[in-house]
């Protein structure tokens, strides 16, 4: 059975390949795409539709970044990014440094909200958190750009911070796992007639079973637990440090207790090639039916590249349980 | 009706066309292979033909390096513009021509192979 290849990119012809990459710790996706003829340039807006004929969703907006000429072969390479873009891009940088932005009583939801609104990100999705800061004392924010301050908040309280295919920021709850009591669901199921190589791997490299949160003057709180992976007794630890923004025991206990769940587990990955599947992106979850190699049941998207060439269009993940 | 790339006379021998679609061909773990059709390449044109005299020769060979269509026409509603990516001459061992009467009949032949692009 033949399917028909179809992809298009904004205000451009001749494609020869296009690459989507994406994870679940990087700032932005990346588009990576070649072809003969381009009227784009850098700073425009940038939309590609990939998949087959009749079904070729959008799979990445963003702003064009990057663009190469070159002969021969005569083509060009257009490189973009994600919205997201516009908050790592974005510095943070008072004009009087007496007067930066400073902010108190704050839940880290309005604080990430609002960071977003300075770089021109308005689409906004956030999570309700039940974290406040700057309770005691305000805060400043500045000499930082809006992601990573952003990444520093979601950390703190074990969110995620990401921009989705249509240009909207998420502030959420998003484990790097299959969690059903937030409602992951699988999208799709992988199997031996889709699949086109996979590898499977456990790890304890990512476990840590000890947090441990520094705050504003003498605040700290820690969390641990045993871990059967471990010798008894044994901790291996991770500091979450945030004095400027954690000023109040209760705050700091809550993000030890809100991490310790996330990090205190094996880290079990597959590699799995598929063939091309438009519709699955980074943070969804999967069923994968490998009996044979012990890899079943849910699983969630890590990272993720689309690759769409003269040697077909495949989807390669890193998947993770 | 004879044969010309531009207003080069040629004498044509033998004529191939290779048509080719693109098709990416996956194998999955179980069950058949899966083809993508990803496109198609424009018809690639390879012919042999005789050119008479170094003048006419040279034509030829000047078109491999001049980065413009040329067009071709010839019997069979034959008819395009392509550009000439090869030109391959091989010079006859012949005493006398008289395949051009409009030329010398001392002047040389050659056997010249052909690629054509879109």
């Amino acid at each position: 059975m033949a399917q028909t290849l179809y992809a298009s990119v904004t205000s451009t012809s001749g494609i020869e390949s296009i690459t989507i990459a994406d994870n679940h710790t990087a700032p932005t996706s990346t588009a990576t795409v070649v072809a003969s003829s381009t009227s784009l340039g850098v700073g425009d807006s940038i939309t590609i539709r990939m998949g087959y004929s009749g079904q070729s969703p959008k799979v990445f907006t963003g702003y064009v970044k990057n663009i190469d000429s070159k002969s021969p072969p005569r083509d060009r390479t257009i490189t973009a990014a994600n919205d997201m873009v516009r908050a790592v891009d974005y510095f943070i940088a008072a004009s009087d440094p007496t007067n930066p932005l400073t902010y108190d009583h704050i839940s880290a939801e309005d604080l990430v909200k609002d960071l977003m609104k300075q770089c021109g990100l308005t689409k906004y999705d956030g999570q309700n958190s039940n974290f406040t800061f700057g309770i005691n004392n305000e805060f400043e924010v500045n000499l930082t750009s809006v992601y990573d301050y952003s990444k520093f908040i979601a950390d703190i309280i074990a969110y995620s911070v990401y921009c989705d295919e249509g240009g909207t920021v998420h502030f959420r709850y998003r484990p790097p796992f299959p969690d059903v009591s937030i409602g992951d669901t699988s999208l799709t199921t992988l199997n031996n007639y889709n699949i086109l190589d996979i590898s499977y791997a456990i790890s304890d490299k990512d476990l840590r079973n000890r947090i441990v949160v520094y705050g504003a003057n003498d605040i700290h709180a820690e969390a641990k637990a045993s871990s059967p992976y471990l010798p008894n007794g044994f901790y291996k630890s991770m500091v979450v440090a945030a004095p400027t923004v954690i000023d109040t025991q209760e705050m700091a206990q809550k993000s030890a207790d809100y991490n310790l769940p996330l990090v205190n587990r094996l880290t079990k990955s597959c590699q799995i090639s598929i063939l091309g599947n438009p519709q699955v992106g980074v943070r969804d979850c999967v069923t994968v039916n490998k009996s044979d190699l012990g890899v079943t049941g849910l699983w969630y998207v890590y990272s993720i590249e689309q690759s769409f060439t003269k040697g077909g269009f495949t989807t390669v993940m890193d998947v993770r349980q | 009706m004879s044969w010309y790339i531009d207003t080069t006379r040629i004498f044509v021998q033998d004529w191939k066309e290779v048509d080719n679609q693109i098709i990416p061909r996956l194998q999955p773990l179980s069950g058949g292979s899966v083809t993508q059709i990803f496109g198609y390449e424009s018809p690639a044109i390879h012919f042999t033909a005789l050119v008479v005299g170094m003048v006419d020769k040279e034509a030829l060979v000047n078109m491999a390096s001049d980065g413009v269509v040329h067009t071709i026409s010839g019997p069979y509603t034959i008819s395009g513009s392509y550009y000439v990516k090869s030109v391959a001459p091989t010079l006859m061992p012949s005493s006398m021509q008289t395949i051009r009467p409009d030329l010398d009949c001392y002047d040389p032949v050659y056997t010249i192979e052909v690629d054509l692009l879109e």
